[in-house]
């Protein structure tokens, strides 16, 4: 009986022996699932990076020229840093020309959505170097990947493959011959600072024909071909004093502002007649050369004579 | 003293301006110089400019919305002072002008109902560039045959042509009146039709007119060139006066400080422009004004034929925004008139 007894409590610590044992591993399995996903965990979710944006607010007042524009903060040691641009989504409209019989001619229009009216972006580097494909198309840091997010529309419809390829194409070449999609490489300076960060600083003129509005900065830190740092800020281009004024009353006082621009047409042309006919008051007039016109009398005559009355 | 004067000029020829409505910095020096050479044409060959002023706009970066309206208001102050520059070297008739400017908008309104039945079949833009082409190069071409034919016999205006039986017809019809300024004798109908007829096309062209207009009054209404010219300018006035207020009504894209800056060039070259056509005979004239036209009609040619750099456009493109712009203004004038007349 005590025999029997003594052995249950063999098997009973044996078991319990082998629970812990079994813990222990699982424990480990755990740490070491942990241990493996933290370098994915940092690059799902990038630390967010402090941008320091002067001015904040552009103001443009009646001789506005551009302003200077500058950024600066600091990124994870080691990372190259990348500044993007990018102006509102908006709906665009696109006549489509298209060949009939020899001549070209409008057959379309297209809209085009999902794409930033501006997108400017600097880098430290070639951004190709530093940054993976799929990083740059997760982040839409380049037109290949923003033409992945543009939706358009014809006025028969969702394009076909082939017809969607044309204009997406054409849609970004255009974008690009005026200006408003441009990557600039070397242009973000940066340095390693004593506090073991990387120090960045961007300075450019902001263009002096972008219309007014909020415009969206970020800035990304990048490392081995990943995003590990994020910030961003937003930019206001606000219309003050005089400009300001005739904004508000072109829309508020649409037909006052109506009847003001024809009025002051009118006076400045009679105004810009009268000054010149007196600058010229002193001089005699030449008689120039100008036509003689015949007398009713005369026309009506002659006008009988080759009719034959 | 005059030392200080130019150097105030160049800072002001070279400084920026924002232009509020449009939303971008723009050089006044670059803005005035523009419209200078417009308004000498508009001044010497009594076309609105619209069409070359509009593209130009575009060009340095304003909206194309903006841009059209915008222009519209400057040739308001442009013909403005060519009007009054000609109506002081007699010109201007009045008479003649004012039915005209009655028969354009009448014409104007027709052609707006025009343009919607095209759009709904669907082939409004192939037919609009078309029109332009054989307009353009018939009245330009024709004008500067004839006017070369002309010169080179030396023979002026006074000799009253050979009347067709067509005219002869034109003759007979009631309402007979004298232009005196004009030194012409026709019934009201007659530039009445004309003008309508050219009110429909210019509506449908979505254009000012002038380059038919004036071959029109000097070729069909037998008016001096001169005085031709000084009328159109008198019609375009009142036509861009009604323009301009419907567009920043409706639109709210009439940029006033873009409009001052152009005329303030224009309005200059204009008056250059009206004492350089003192010093040209009316031949030479319409010889200037045939070769602008055929110009812009082979320009036009060239562009439907040659592959286009890009298959997209803004869908405010200078024609279809031209067209587009005038129709929607027309379209709201003629509900307006109608609301009122029937109301």
């Amino acid at each position: 009986m005590a025999l029997k007894s003594e052995n249950a409590l063999r098997e009973r610590s044996c078991a319990a022996r082998a629970g812990v044992r079994r813990r222990a591993v699982m424990w480990l399995l755990v740490f070491g699932l942990l241990a493996c996903a933290c370098p994915f965990a940092a690059a799902l979710e990038p630390v967010a990076i402090p941008l320091k944006l002067s001015p904040e607010t552009i103001e443009m007042a009646t001789f506005y020229n551009g302003a200077p524009i500058r950024m600066e903060g600091t990124a994870p040691n080691g990372s190259q840093v990348m500044v993007v641009l990018r102006g509102v989504e908006k709906d665009e409209l696109f006549n489509k020309k298209g060949r009939v019989g020899p001549i070209w001619i409008n057959t379309d229009k297209v809209h085009v959505t999902g794409t930033p009216s501006l997108f400017l972006r600097f880098s430290s580097e070639d951004v190709h170097t530093f940054l993976s494909r799929d990083m740059i198309d997760a982040y839409a840091l380049d037109e290949a990947s923003i033409k992945k997010r543009m939706h358009i529309r014809t006025s028969k419809g969702q394009p076909d493959p082939q017809y969607w390829e044309v204009l997406a194409n054409s849609y970004l070449d255009l974008k690009k011959s005026d200006g408003n999609y441009r990557r600039v490489a070397d242009r973000v300076h940066v340095t390693q600072g004593a506090d073991g960060l990387t120090h960045y600083t961007l300075a450019f003129n902001w263009p002096k024909t972008a219309p007014p509005g909020s415009y969206q900065i970020e800035v990304y830190a990048c490392r081995d071909g990943a995003i590990i740092g994020h910030g961003g800020t937003v930019l206001r281009l606000v219309e003050v004093g005089f400009p300001a004024f005739m904004v508000n009353m072109a829309h508020t006082h649409p037909y006052g502002y109506g009847l003001l621009a024809v009025l002051m047409a009118v006076i400045g042309g009679f105004g810009i007649d009268a000054i010149a006919s007196r600058l010229r008051g002193g001089r005699r007039r030449t008689p120039g050369k100008r036509v003689p016109v015949p007398e009713p009398e005369q026309v009506r005559a002659a006008s009988a004579r080759h009719s034959g009355h | 003293m005059t030392k200080p004067i130019l150097f105030a000029v160049l800072a002001i020829a070279v400084a920026p301006i924002l232009l509020p409505i449009a939303g971008l910095s723009i050089n006044v020096g670059m803005l005035v110089s523009v419209g200078a050479l417009i308004g000498f044409m508009s001044g010497l060959l009594g076309v609105g400019g619209g069409f070359l002023m509009t593209p130009i706009l575009m060009m340095i970066g304003v909206p194309p919305t903006v841009a059209a309206a915008s222009d519209t208001n400057a040739i308001v102050a442009t013909s403005a002072s060519g009007v009054a520059a000609h109506f002081r070297l007699k010109n201007v008739d009045l008479k003649m002008g004012g039915v005209c400017l009655i028969g354009g908008l009448v014409g104007s309104a027709v052609g707006v109902q025009v343009i919607k039945f095209l759009r709904g079949l669907g082939n409004a833009d192939l037919f609009i560039t078309f029109m332009y082409i054989v307009v353009l190069g018939g009245v330009g071409s024709f004008t500067v045959r004839d006017s070369l034919k002309k010169l080179r016999r030396g023979v002026m205006v006074q000799k009253a042509p050979r009347r067709r039986r067509g005219f002869r017809v034109l003759e007979r019809l009631p309402f007979k009146t004298e232009f005196p300024r004009s030194g012409v004798e026709h019934s009201v109908l007659v530039p009445f039709g004309l003008c309508f007829l050219v009110g429909v096309m210019t509506a449908v062209m979505g254009v000012g007119g002038g380059f038919i207009m004036v071959p029109m009054m000097v070729y069909l209404l037998r008016m001096p060139a001169h005085v031709a010219v000084g009328t159109d300018l008198f019609q375009i006035l009142f036509t861009c006066m009604g323009a301009t207020l419907m567009q920043a009504a409706a639109n709210h894209t009439v940029d006033v400080v873009l409009a001052i800056l152009i005329a303030a060039g224009s309005t200059i070259g204009a008056q250059l422009g009206a004492r350089v056509s003192r010093h040209l005979r009316g031949e030479q004239l319409l010889i200037v004004l045939g070769v602008l036209a055929l110009a812009v009609g082979l320009k036009m040619a060239v562009g439907i034929v040659l592959p286009p750099s890009n298959l997209l456009s803004g869908a405010g493109g200078h024609a279809a925004l031209r067209t587009a712009d005038t129709h929607a203004v027309l379209a709201q004038m003629w509900d307006a008139t109608r609301s009122f007349v029937w109301h």
